[in-house]
């Protein structure tokens, strides 16, 4: 198992009154898995997604990722397990646009600490692999939406990360660059790479092997894996 | 650390006007304190060399009467002996001392004369064998005086071009015979100056130490003395010093042995060294603490441009909210994003620094044109100036920075 949430919690104060984001959340996320977690605007997807990619931790629950439990997990650990396990890819590529694509792919490496040298070798090597070997030194500025996202995805592919996880990723593309990237991700998924993807979309949903829907903070229907709530707990009422 | 200098310049060269009116506070501070240290610099070795003289580094040590010097009228100073040639070698022989020479003088004389001609004015001194090297002299016709004049207590005499000139004008001095108090004296030779010595001359004062030669002087064996003023009167120096910066304690030595030829019950005599490093440096701290005051108000200049930079950091920090985010949820390290924002505000205010620097130089060169006064380049200063620049980037980079670092990069990420 690569990713599994137990009776996760995550709450936001808000002055004097608490919000439940989520509720009582159970998922189990295999290797090799392709998850579409869908839902609408506010039942609580992005901080699903934020939690998984490790930019928050959960108010309460444990969250096991790799076979870790990183739940109380310093900022410190957390950006380490960014670096090495996951890759984002987001809805509007979050490109610097003052490096090239090959310096842009670079970035997580240099994080990472990897030699110079190996850096472009391996940088060169993943957009070869996207498809954009022709495209190394351009700006972002110089690339199409589709070119742009399938840079990103060089990027967050660059650490060789357990999951792979998305947001909206088709969300700024036209079609013609959607089906492009679409196909990018079931061809990773292909090679063995665990993918978790946040879509408003249900064309785009229907592409994963298997979706999550999202309502009100609470995972609603998994169509694979519903885990039952523990043995003698209570499943909250619906209070946001 | 390189890829954080590589952002950092190309961060800087992206806003290449924001870049430099940022820099504007630090260049501005750093030109003023450079050109006031270049300034400063420059007139304290101008005072050096005015006073002390380039090439010349030695230490005269009289004797005094109160705080006067004391003028030789022809009478026996019961409270005084020679410098005993132990003294003397005892002196020679003080660290950093070169050479030392003890000699009788009289100035403004009236009883040296060749023929009808007098030398009027003149000066003549009584001179060990030590005398010419140690005050730069060199025999240019005939010969100087040797072991034997010594012994013999010959009436020999060197002149310089001016006492030949008035004594013996159009002929050779050299082989003529003068009169000293009446005693005849040969002239062996002529002297002067080595060429390779070359006091700069600045005032009037120089000129009278150094060329005097309008009036001529005469140089007797210091064992004639008597011959002519009737005693073996005690001694004067001159003891050169190997460095400048020694002459000070030399003298100071020097004087110490000198003392002891004065019997200490109730006199007013002693033998004084003339300090000139020390008046130097009491000038030189003049002009400093008045330019001192000159730095602070240019730190001030200083203090405004980092405050400058502080504020252009945050602008930035805000600016580039979402690379933070992204480089955060890409796994940077906060400490990463603090140095990353530290190097940027720390290699903008060097840039700064360095052509502050070349700016102040600049200045100094056209404030020495136009006053008149040196420009002293102070190597340390520069490199201090420079270093004093980054601490200044540092310093005030350091709340934007930590601000950067700080974000949340959930909050970063969404921010538009």
């Amino acid at each position: 198992m690569i990713l599994e949430m137990k009776n996760v919690y995550k709450d936001f104060p808000q002055g004097d009154f608490t919000v439940n984001v989520l509720k009582h959340i159970n998922i189990q996320i295999q290797e090799g898995d392709y998850v579409a977690i869908t839902g609408p605007s506010g039942s609580g997807k992005t901080t699903m997604m934020n939690l998984i990619g490790c930019l928050d931790s959960v108010t309460k629950g444990q969250m096991i990722l790799d076979g870790e439990d990183v739940s109380s997990y310093t900022d410190n650990q957390l950006s380490d397990l960014r670096l090495h396990k996951i890759g984002f890819v987001f809805q509007n590529f979050e490109l610097l646009g003052q490096k090239s694509a090959i310096k842009n792919v670079c970035v997580p490496l240099a994080f990472a600490g990897v030699p110079k040298k190996e850096q472009m070798e391996r940088a060169k090597e993943a957009l070869e692999r996207v498809g954009l070997g022709e495209r190394l030194d351009f700006k972002p500025n110089q690339l199409s939406g589709g070119q742009k996202q399938r840079v990103a995805i060089a990027r967050a592919m660059i650490n060789r990360p357990r999951i792979l996880l998305a947001d909206e990723p088709t969300g700024a593309l036209d079609s013609a660059s959607g089906k492009a990237v679409m196909e990018l991700f079931q061809q990773l998924n292909d090679e063995g790479t665990t993918i978790i993807m946040i879509t408003h979309d249900a064309d785009v949903a229907a592409k994963a092997k298997r979706r999550a829907v999202m309502r009100d903070g609470i995972l609603t229907s998994d169509d694979e894996t519903l885990v039952p709530p523990y043995e003698g707990e209570e499943v909250p009422e619906n209070d946001q | 650390m390189r890829e954080n200098l590589v952002e950092a310049l190309q961060e800087i060269w992206s806003h290449k006007m924001r870049s430099f009116l940022t820099m504007l506070g630090v260049i501005i501070g750093i030109a003023s304190i450079i050109a006031i240290v270049s300034t400063i610099k420059g007139t304290n070795d101008q005072i050096m060399k005015d006073l002390v003289g380039k090439g010349n580094n030695n230490v005269s040590i009289s004797l005094y009467q109160g705080d006067y010097e004391y003028y030789f009228e022809g009478d026996t100073v019961s409270e005084i002996t020679q410098v005993t040639e132990e003294q003397q070698e005892e002196i020679r022989s003080i660290e950093h001392v070169e050479d030392a020479t003890f000699y009788n003088s009289r100035t403004y004389v009236d009883n040296i004369s060749a023929g009808s001609k007098v030398l009027s004015g003149g000066k003549i001194y009584g001179i060990d064998t030590h005398y010419l090297n140690t005050c730069g002299y060199v025999v240019y016709q005939g010969r100087a005086f040797v072991d034997i004049d010594y012994k013999k207590c010959n009436k020999v005499a060197l002149l310089d071009s001016t006492a030949a000139d008035i004594l013996f004008p159009g002929e050779n001095a050299v082989g003529q015979t003068l009169e000293i108090s009446g005693e005849p004296f040969i002239i062996v030779g002529l002297y002067q100056q080595q060429t390779a010595f070359e006091p700069d001359i600045q005032n009037l004062s120089d000129y009278e130490t150094y060329y005097t030669e309008s009036y001529g002087t005469v140089l007797i064996p210091n064992v004639d003395w008597a011959i002519c003023y009737k005693y073996d009167e005690p001694q004067n120096a001159f003891v050169r010093a190997d460095d400048t910066e020694n002459m000070s304690a030399i003298g100071k030595s020097a004087q110490k042995i000198m003392q002891e030829c004065i019997s200490s019950s109730g006199t007013d005599l002693t033998y004084t060294a003339e300090d000139l490093v020390e008046e130097a440096k009491q000038q030189q701290q003049l002009s400093n603490s008045t330019n001192n005051l000159l730095i602070w108000v240019a730190s001030i200049a200083l203090l405004v441009g980092g405050i400058g930079v502080m504020n252009i950091m945050l602008v930035s920090v805000t600016e580039r909210t979402r690379e933070i985010g992204l480089k955060r949820s890409l796994g940077a390290r906060r400490r990463r994003i603090l140095m990353q924002f530290l190097t940027e505000s720390a290699v903008l205010t060097s840039l700064g620094g360095v052509l502050g620097v070349v700016i102040g130089i600049v200045m100094a060169v056209i404030i020495s044109n136009i006053s008149g006064t040196p420009v002293g380049i102070s190597v340390p200063a520069i490199v201090v100036s420079v270093a004093f620049s980054m601490v200044i980037g540092i310093l005030f980079g350091l709340l934007p920075s930590v601000k950067a670092a700080n974000l949340n990069p959930i909050d970063a990420l969404r921010r538009e």
